[in-house]
């Protein structure tokens, strides 16, 4: 499409006015700001989409303030093989006309015109062309779509005819449609209902496969439970013959109890014979025991008999013996006794002999005694009389010495006192009338007086009185001494003394005459002793006292023979001691004999006793069974145990014949047999019971209705999916196949529009300037210099630059035919001078093809293009 | 004993009448058939039994024989149970039960399970024991019942192994399995031997032999039937749907029985093998699907083959789609699919394509032509086609 003129009235600010472009190369339309270069696309948008009845907003935007009256836009245009003009008034007397000028001249009017002038655009202009080749104010850095421009890939594809109106993106919309179904656009995972049909048909197979398990555990069990039946037959069928045999074992085994027991009984009967016959031996042992006991009882009494006999015999002459050695001794004893008489009278006499003499010299004694005594007695009592001794002579002695010196002493010290009467004066010394002269030792003081005359005082001096103290007190022990003696003076003292001495020795001498005659005896003792030998001695007739000697001689006669009878009498004594001690012996001889006697008298007592129950024990046996009989007994218990041995030997032989052990083993065998048999039995009746609970269970459930069931909705899930994954299957082959070929088209279009890019590129850019563009046509990168930039990182003038540069590309491949109008509108406001005038070469190139239409405030931008026509829109 | 006079000529005595039916299948779930249509299905096999029971009133039949699967499984809900009893009140006359490989008497048996037990109509019994069973004064029922789903042994020959001369009795053995002849693998012990029980046959000593398992009514001979399945359970079945009525002569038994095969089941199943190569085909295909009567009673797999353009597939697959919202189900047996897709100029000439995309619709093509990736790129154009659809 080309546009020629654009009329516009009563447009924004425009009255009227009319621009005309150059319909092959460049047009740039000048004015200031709100003047209305933008008027031009705006009024082609209203022109295009709008009824002339519209009260759009964009409509009523552009009615010029307070004016009643309505814009109207006239367009001429050339697009494909028609020339037209379009005019549409808006708003006040709103019209539409559209006058066709060529190929065939047709004219219209309303809504008619404003169809057929959609239809005519439609069919020659792509829309998106329209779209991408338009830089609107203020987005001049995006880079148009372009991949989708059907012209463009027309251009671009050598071989592609014509596309149809829509072309390939509304099948392809469809396609990606179809596939949102079943995928996910992005990854492609199942989605939708393709997706939960899959998943039901899982699910259900998940239940069919569980049904279908549990139905085959069921069909399990009664397989099991009818092998447990036949096994359970299989078991009782076995038992029958096992329980035979177990019953004909167990009858021999009683049968070889009896027999056992028969044993048992016949080895009792062997030990009752064994001991019946021991028995019979014990009593004729004891019978022998009891005959030889008697025997020797009988021996014994015998023996005793003679030994007593002999006893008796030896007892007579001992007995005579004794007898005789008695007489013996009688007379013996008879001699010897005389003899004795006649020894006790002369010990009389000797006795009476020496009594008398005692009695004499115990009278002597007693004279003696008593003289002394008296003595003594005298003496004593002289001394009693005079104490005066010579020791209290010395003392009196010393004493009157003594005194005798302190009175010499004191007289010689004192001071000594002279008084003469001179006149015939009374003198008083010392309280006495001095008749005479007064000589006077003064001891301590006298007075001599005068009386009424004078009075004098001589007073010793201090050794004055002293002495006199001294002489006092001896003369004081003097006198004492005196007193306590009763004694004048010191001669009679002398003489007493001289007394006392004499009478002493005499006391001394008798005293010892005293002891002399008592020779220790008491002398009262020796005077009673003396009375009762005088009265015993002297009988009365014959009371005198012979003389010593003669008493003495006659004790000495009667001494000799009182020795000479005791020589006699004790001779005697002794023949007769011998001979009673012989009479003794014999007598003990004969006392052993008779107790010997007597002994062996017991002895053959007691012989007779046993002798006697001896022989009554053995007559009593032999009363309870003859010795015969015993023997008969004896031979029967032999012959009894003989018969026991025998039979109880032909019942063992039996019992081993059985086989006890044997039978033992295969009775065990079979009864174990019997037992596993019925636990078999036991437990497969348990499983039995088990099963049958478990069956009782499933029972009613309806498994097979459920799995039936549950498979009929797996065929349904499956169908129902099949289906789903046989349409996802060929929509994912056909967006496969479509996407593969169209992306293999776009890269193959790529090529040929890089390089138209590279070569209007390098005219900026410098020769080195290379692009890669994607399949989408969109300019992914820049490389100058060797360095790669993408165009996002590209400086704001190099992105507009590259976006013009894209869409003078894509105009100059579709070319002048099946093209559009390229329109910049305030473009190209990043470019720097250099770039703006490359730039400006550019568009002269590409204008040398191609309508372009430069919409700017800024006249001096485009200044360089060299063919660019200038129409200034000034302020109405 | 009731007796019927033969409506023939006259000429036979008394005789004595029931139906025989097999495979009930209670408890069933098609899979196959839409979500919609499978409880409708369901109900279908409960109504079958209504159905009998009124035939078995029409007819004045002394019993009716099931010989096995009764149910589905063992292993069912309870109210599968009760619906079934429910059902069999409907009919007046007494209901044998033989337990067969799908519903064996074993330990976990539906027939031992106290539902069952207790909610079990009086005139309804179950064939527990193998041998024969009175079930009228001179009729015996010679039941060979499933103990497990892997008998080792032919369970009908030993059911007959002691049976005696027949005398007075009418016998009818009531099995359950595969015959010998029909089976392509021989040597399974549970086979039933044909000839084993054709002797018993010929000896006179059993008078009418019933079958299940098969679910196509199919006579094995003269008197060995199969009575199949009531209601049709599968698309491989000849010949489903029916019951069987037994007339068999009192007085001579073995002289002649007739069997007469009645249709009872109400559900097609159908499958059409079409090859398409033009607009006219697929129209064609779609007119005879329109031309179902019944079509909620009707599933159908197509076997397609042939070549369609873009265009005319999308035709194909738009009146598929509707026609299966329609029938029980309208399905495309994959295993039998051999329809390729081939874009011819009509296809896309028209969309004015150009450049990438149009080089893309070239590969497409191209890969249509061949494997792998063939169907896949041959749907891809099917979905451009019907992208582009909107702008012709």
């Amino acid at each position: 499409m080309k546009i020629l003129r654009i009329r516009l009235e009563h447009f924004r600010g425009i009255t009227s006015r009319e621009i005309v472009l150059q319909p092959a190369g460049i047009t740039v339309v000048e004015g200031p700001n709100e003047v209305g270069k933008s008027c031009v696309p705006e009024a082609i948008g209203l022109i295009r989409s709008y009824l002339d009845s519209s009260r759009a907003k964009a409509v009523t935007d552009v009615r010029p303030v307070g004016q009643d009256v309505g814009p109207k836009v006239e367009l001429e245009v050339v697009t494909g093989p028609y020339h037209l003009v379009y005019t549409k008034q808006f708003l006040w007397r709103p019209s539409t006309e559209l006058r066709i000028l060529a190929p065939r001249p047709e004219q219209l009017a309303g809504r008619e015109a404003h169809d057929r002038f959609d239809t005519l655009l439609a069919e020659t202009l792509d829309p998106q062309l329209w779209d991408a080749l338009q830089v609107v104010q203020g987005d001049s850095l995006r880079q148009p779509v372009l991949a989708r421009i059907e012209p463009l890939r027309t251009a671009l594809g050598a071989t592609d005819a014509k596309p149809g109106p829509g072309g390939h993106d509304a099948l392809i919309g469809r396609i990606e449609q179809e596939y949102a179904r079943y995928f996910t656009s992005k990854t492609g995972k199942v989605t939708g209902d393709y997706d939960a049909t899959a998943a039901r048909v899982a699910s259900t197979r998940q239940q069919v496969d569980q049904l279908r398990a549990r139905l085959g555990e069921a069909e399990d069990r009664i397989a099991q439970y009818a092998r447990i039946e036949a096994e359970l037959r299989q078991v009782c069928a076995a038992q029958r013959p096992v329980l035979r045999e177990l019953e004909e074992l167990r009858s021999r085994r009683r049968r070889l109890d009896e027999l056992e027991r028969a044993a048992e009984l016949s080895r009792a009967d062997v030990e009752r014979a064994q001991a019946t016959q021991a028995e019979a031996e014990r009593a004729v042992a004891q019978r022998g025991e009891l005959a030889a006991e008697h025997r020797r009882r009988l021996d014994e009494h015998e023996q005793c008999e003679v030994e007593l006999s002999h006893l008796e015999q030896r007892c007579t002459q001992q007995r005579l013996d004794a007898d005789l050695a008695a007489s013996a001794a009688a007379e013996a004893m008879t001699a010897a006794e005389q003899l004795s008489a006649r020894q006790r009278a002369a010990d009389d006499a000797l006795a009476s002999a020496r009594a008398h003499q005692d009695l004499r010299l115990l009278g002597d004694r007693i004279g003696a005694a008593t003289a002394a005594r008296i003595t003594a007695a005298e003496a004593a009592a002289r001394l009693e009389n005079n104490p005066i001794d010579d020791a209290i002579v010395a003392e009196l002695q010393a004493a009157q010495t003594g005194l005798l010196v302190a009175e010499a002493k004191r007289d010689a010290g004192a001071p000594r006192l002279f008084v003469t009467s001179l006149g015939g004066r009374r003198i008083d010394v010392d309280g006495s009338t001095l008749d005479a002269d007064h000589e006077a030792a003064v001891t301590s003081q006298s007075v001599v007086e005068v009386p009424g005359v004078v009075r004098v005082v001589v007073c010793a001096g201090q050794d004055g009185h002293e002495l006199v103290a001294a002489a006092e007190a001896c003369a004081h022990r003097w006198q004492l001494l005196l007193d306590r003696h009763v004694i004048g003076d010191l001669t009679t003292a002398r003489d007493a003394a001289g007394r006392r001495r004499h009478d002493l020795v005499e006391r001394q001498l008798a005293r010892r005459s005293l002891a002399e005659a008592l020779d220790g005896d008491d002398l009262d003792e020796m005077r009673a002793r003396h009375e009762a030998l005088r009265d015993r001695v002297l009988t009365p007739v014959r009371r005198t006292t012979p003389s010593a000697a003669a008493s003495a001689k006659c004790v000495r006669g009667a001494e000799r023979a009182a020795g000479l009878a005791r020589d006699a009498a004790d001779a005697a004594a002794a023949s007769a001691a011998d001979l009673r001690a012989a009479a003794e012996a014999a007598a003990g001889v004969l006392m052993l004999r008779d107790v010997e006697r007597i002994k062996l008298q017991q002895r053959l007592d007691g012989a007779r006793v046993e002798r006697e129950r001896t022989a009554r024990a053995l007559q009593a046996s032999r009363d309870g069974l003859s010795d015969n009989e015993l023997r008969t007994v004896v031979a029967h218990a032999v012959k009894r145990l003989h018969d026991a041995v025998v039979l109880h030997d032909e019942g063992r032989d039996e019992l081993s014949a059985a086989g006890a052990d044997e039978l033992r083993i295969v009775l065990d065998n079979a009864a174990a047999k019997h037992e596993r048999l019925a636990r078999d039995t036991h437990e497969l009746t348990a499983q039995q019971h088990r099963l049958r609970g478990q069956l009782d269970d499933i029972e009613g459930q309806g498994l097979k209705d459920h799995l039936d069931a549950a498979g009929a909705a797996l065929d349904d899930a499956e169908r129902v999916h099949g289906r789903l994954a046989q349409r996802a299957a060929a929509v994912r082959l056909l967006r496969a196949t479509f996407t593969r070929h169209r992306d293999d088209a776009q890269s193959r279009y790529v090529q040929p529009f890089t390089q138209a890019l590279e070569r209007l590129g390098r005219l900026v850019f410098g020769p080195e300037m290379r692009v890669h563009v994607s399949p989408e046509l969109a300019i992914e990168s820049v490389t100058r210099g060797g360095v790669t930039v993408p165009f996002e990182a590209l400086s704001g003038g190099a992105k507009e630059q590259l976006a013009v540069l894209g869409r003078l590309a894509c105009a100059q491949l579709v070319g002048a035919g099946d093209g559009a109008p390229v329109v910049l509108d305030d473009s190209l406001g990043f470019a720097d001078p250099g770039r703006l005038e490359r730039m400006a070469a550019v568009l002269n190139e590409v204008g040398q093809t191609n309508q372009i239409i430069v919409l700017t405030c800024q006249p001096d931008r485009f200044r360089s293009i060299g063919s660019a026509v200038v129409v200034r829109l000034d302020a109405a | 004993m009731r007796l019927h006079t033969s409506v023939g000529d006259g000429s036979y005595g008394d005789e004595m009448r029931f139906i025989a039916t097999a495979d009930w299948q209670l408890g069933m779930t098609a899979s196959y058939l839409t979500a919609e249509a499978r409880p409708r299905f369901a109900q279908a096999r409960l109504d079958v039994i209504r159905a009998i029971g009124e035939l078995a009133a029409e007819r004045a039949v002394d019993f009716v024989l099931v010989c096995g699967d009764v149910f589905e499984s063992n292993q069912l809900d309870r109210q599968v149970v009760l619906r079934a009893f429910d059902a069999l009140r409907a009919v007046a006359v007494p209901v044998y039960l033989l337990p067969g490989n799908h519903d064996p008497l074993d330990s976990a048996s539906i027939y031992t399970s106290a539902t069952f037990r207790d909610r079990c109509p009086d005139h309804v019994h179950v064939l527990a024991e193998p041998g024969p069973v009175t079930v009228l004064p001179g009729v015996e029922v010679v039941a060979a019942p499933w103990s497990n789903k892997a008998p080792l042994c032919d369970l009908v020959a030993r059911a007959c192994a002691d049976l005696g001369p027949s005398d007075d009795v009418i016998r009818i053995v009531a099995g359950h399995g595969v015959v010998d002849t029909l089976n392509p693998d021989r040597d399974s012990l549970a086979a039933i031997s044909v000839a084993a029980l054709q002797a018993q046959v010929d000896a006179g000593r059993i008078h009418m032999c019933v079958l299940g398992d098969r679910h196509s009514t199919t006579q094995v001979t003269e008197r060995i039937w199969y009575a199949g399945a009531p209601e049709v359970t599968d698309r491989d079945e000849t010949d489903p749907g029916n019951v069987l009525v037994v007339d068999i002569d009192t007085a001579q038994p073995a002289a002649r029985v007739a069997v007469e095969r009645v249709h009872v089941g109400r559900w097609e199943f159908e499958v059409a093998a079409r090859e398409l190569g033009s607009v006219e085909d697929v129209d064609a295909l779609v007119g005879w699907l329109d031309g179902h009567s019944g079509k909620d009673r009707t599933a159908i797999w197509l076997k397609l083959s042939g070549t369609l353009s873009v265009r005319d597939k999308a035709r194909l697959d738009a009146a598929l789609e509707e026609q299966a919202e329609i029938f029980g189900s309208v399905l495309i047996w994959e295993r039998h699919y051999d329809l390729s897709v081939v874009p011819d100029d009509c296809d896309f000439g028209d969309l004015g394509l150009t450049g990438f995309a149009d080089d893309a619709v070239r590969e497409l093509v191209q890969m249509a032509g061949c494997e792998p990736g063939g169907a896949e790129a041959q749907d891809a154009l099917g979905l451009l086609y019907r992208l582009t659809e909107a702008s012709r």
